[in-house]
């Protein structure tokens, strides 16, 4: 199972706004796949996917501001468990 | 796509399915190696920044594919490719880059200097055009052990507008050296357009400068790369000498992480993105019934299964332990301070024939460079001056009757070209030589300061002390009426770059033992010696000190980090080096009338420096005066002042006093320059000034 974490996007900033998912709990994606945007105090960036896989989980919804490394989604095998 | 490749059957079927497979296989294997490497980064695995090479396989591959396993790479900043394409373990690589015990160099490397000696890849160089020095060194060697081993060189369009590329070279081009100079010119260097700074933007026509072959060749097609390669390695093998390959390509991503290439356009890189050269020689393949679409299938998909193991194995693999960093061994293959006792006064010649072994320093540092060179097959000498016949046999004379006892392939003429001087040394040393490089003046040691701070010092660290650099920079110091820039006594800088270790030799018997130390020992050495006491026949020097001692025609050594104790004393300990030694020692006599008993040391080596020796001797004196002829402020006698305040401060009679050349560059005429050196009154007043602290009166 893949974390999928918020992104450190600038030298100045800690912090991402998710504007928008791409990507809906279910979907097969493969790996450098848009997931979201992200918006911080300088851009608007898409974040990619790690690995391919599955989205199992979008733990942050869109509309929300979160710090850099916190778990936004868990992208993995359709079996594998999903942690809490 | 578009597919600008070319191909014919023919070339195709030499080439072969399983090579052809093999090509797409490790094209594949490096993308998604660096995409990978890309998405972990931005998710915060990866520590550090990263230099990638996306679009670019096509030219690592395609050479690497007619290298052999024993042939070597040099590569840059940007070595992902290079490392995969020549053999290296992608988790090996994978590891390096996350920083891992299991990482190729230990973590020690990381990203931008992925190496491995064992599949002939030097941990890769960083300052642009670094490995165009060392190139040739690493060709000089297999050329001079007569093996048919080739180099290939990897570098970069900017790398071509630094000195280093003139010198590397034009040397390799001089002595036929077995190189292929690979330029892989993506047309950036980093946001800066190479037209922008280069009139002429024909890198190949760059081979015709230097008389040797050249081709620009498509550095999308990995065919064209591949052919170009097998051209220019068998002539190498061949005693042909270097190629010069411009492999014109594009890197997809930015410069470095961070880079948002706001200085290139979309177009632009779509256009190069049309020729990318993984399609393309897919659909070569596909096209020419070589390869079913299924196997290109397969090949594709096991190419991502290594990455994905690759990926697996550094994240679970242990993060490099901090005391690995600290491990002596890690920086020098023969590490560790001298443990016994200093050696003492010089000995007299035990010889009924007066004058039969008293040698000028000159004499015995011949002897010494003879009877190591008849000793070891793979001491070599390298310089300019160094073995014309009829020529100077070196910038004083030390070499005279070298190169007709041993050949001029081992008493090397070079061109004046301090930075290929020092990459030669360095890579020759590397794979298997022991090199004894000369530049003349330490002057000029300047020149080739990022081979002997960057190179010299830093590989054997950064390759995670898996190769050793026995090399030996023999250098005059001192100031002998030449003006500003032939008198500098530079050994201080070298006591702050971890790496190197530093001889000072102020006395024949010296010369001969550190001479011989010096070669035999695993790593780089910087000798220096000092032009008022060679006692050279065919150059005496205006104001030489005649330093004639005694010395054994026997086989010895001086140990590494021995000081050495010329005059016992008791009231303050003197340490010095060069002139200002015999300065001291004549003082010392002066004093004794005054009842001022002065011990008097030569430290001999700076680094690793003798503190014990020291300390022992401050402890039992209370004082001490530092002399010598580098320059005052941040000269080598200010380590010493800082060491000994902190180790024995409660027991200085008297604060530590330094006497060096004042600090203003040295000037010509003599009597400006004595007015600059220091002088045997100053520091006679300043070992009275010790001695009698608090109480001192200067006298007139």
């Amino acid at each position: 199972m893949e974390e999928i974490l918020m992104p450190k996007l600038g030298q100045t900033t800690d912090e991402g706004y998710i504007e928008a998912w791409h990507v809906s709990e279910g979907d097969e994606v493969e790996m450098g796949q848009p997931l979201f945007i992200v918006e911080t105090d300088k851009a608007q960036t898409d974040v990619e996917c790690v690995a391919d896989g599955v989205v199992r989980k979008i733990v942050v919804p869109a509309g929300e501001t979160v710090p850099a490394g916190t778990v936004i989604a868990y992208v993995g095998e359709i079996d594998e468990e999903v942690p809490e | 796509m578009t597919r600008t490749m070319t191909f014919d059957d023919d070339v195709l079927k030499t080439l072969g399915k399983q090579e052809s497979i093999e090509l797409l296989h490790l094209m594949v294997l490096i993308r998604q190696f660096e995409q990978t490497v890309y998405l972990r980064y931005l998710q915060g695995e990866i520590p550090g920044t990263l230099h990638q090479c996306q679009g670019q396989e096509a030219v690592a591959v395609g050479v690497c594919s007619v290298l052999e396993s024993t042939d070597w790479i040099t590569s840059t900043h940007r070595p992902h490719g290079h490392a995969l394409a020549k053999g290296m373990d992608p988790a090996a690589a994978m590891a390096e880059i996350y920083g891992r015990e299991t990482g190729c160099l230990g973590g020690r490397g990381g990203s931008m200097h992925l190496g491995d000696p064992d599949i002939g890849m030097l941990p890769s160089v960083a300052i642009v055009g670094g490995g165009v020095t060392l190139a040739p060194g690493l060709a000089f060697a297999m050329q001079t052990q007569g093996s048919s081993g080739v180099v290939a060189c990897f570098f970069g369009d900017g790398a071509v507008n630094e000195g280093a590329f003139h010198e590397g070279v034009n040397f390799a081009a001089v002595k036929k050296l077995p190189v292929i100079f690979v330029c892989e010119n993506n047309s950036y260097g980093a946001s800066t357009p190479f037209y922008e700074t280069t009139l002429n933007t024909d890198i190949a026509s760059r081979g015709a400068a230097y008389g040797i072959p050249s081709e620009s060749v498509d550095g999308m097609n990995v065919l064209a790369v591949r052919t170009a390669a097998e051209r220019a390695v068998a002539r190498a093998r061949d005693g042909g000498g270097p190629t010069l390959l411009e492999c014109r390509t594009y890197r997809y991503v930015g410069h470095s992480r961070g880079d948002a290439r706001g200085y290139r356009s979309k177009d632009e890189e779509a256009q190069w993105e049309e020729r990318d050269p993984i399609e393309q020689w897919k659909s070569v393949l596909l096209d020419s019934g070589l390869v079913a679409a299924d196997e290109v299938d397969e090949t594709i998909k096991s190419a991502k299964a290594v990455v994905k193991e690759a990926l697996k194995s550094a994240q679970n693999a242990p993060k490099a332990a901090g005391h690995t960093a600290l491990e002596p061994t890690a920086i020098f293959a023969a590490p560790g301070e001298y443990e016994g006792e200093p050696a003492g006064p010089l000995e007299e010649d035990p010889s009924t024939h007066e004058d039969d072994r008293r040698l000028s320093i000159a004499e015995a540092l011949r002897e010494g460079i003879q009877e190591e060179m008849l000793r070891d097959s793979s001491v070599v000498l390298l310089g300019e001056d160094v073995g014309v016949p009829g020529g100077f046999g070196g910038a004083f004379g030390i070499y005279l009757g070298l190169s007709e006892e041993f050949g001029r392939a081992r008493v090397v003429d070079t061109p004046i070209s301090e930075k290929a001087i020092m990459g030669v040394a360095i890579g020759g040393a590397i794979a298997g030589l022991k090199t004894l490089p000369d530049l003349q003046y330490a002057d000029f040691i300047f020149e080739s300061m990022d081979e002997l701070v960057n190179e010299a010092a830093k590989l054997r660290y950064m390759s995670g002390g898996r190769i050793s650099i026995p090399t030996v920079l023999r250098s005059p110091v001192g100031a002998s009426q030449r003006g500003a820039q032939h008198a500098q006594c530079p050994e201080s800088f070298f006591l702050h770059v971890p790496g190197l270790k530093v001889l000072c030799i102020s006395d024949p018997f010296t010369a001969k033992g550190g001479i011989k130390a010096s070669l035999r020992d695993p790593d780089p050495v910087l000798v220096f010696e000092h032009k008022l006491l060679y006692g050279a026949a065919k150059r005496q020097e205006a104001g030489s000190i005649d330093s004639r001692a005694y010395v054994p025609p026997d086989d010895y050594e001086i140990p590494v980090g021995q000081a050495r104790i010329r005059r016992r004393g008791k009231d303050v300990t003197v340490v010095a080096t060069f002139t200002e030694l015999y300065d001291a020692l004549s003082v010392a006599d002066d004093l004794a009338n005054d009842g001022i008993s002065v011990e008097v040391i030569d430290p001999v080596w700076l680094a690793p420096f003798p503190w014990e020796t020291i300390f022992e001797s401050v402890e039992r004196t209370g004082r001490l005066v530092v002399a010598h002829e580098a320059h005052r402020t941040g000269g080598w006698g200010a380590e010493v002042a800082a060491r000994v305040s902190e180790r024995l401060h409660g027991r200085l009679k008297a604060p530590v006093l330094r006497l060096g050349s004042a600090d203003v560059p040295m000037p010509f005429a003599p009597w400006l320059e004595a007015a600059v050196l220091p002088s045997k009154d100053q520091l006679t007043e300043m070992i009275r000034h010790s001695a009698q602290w608090p109480h001192h009166i200067a006298s007139s």
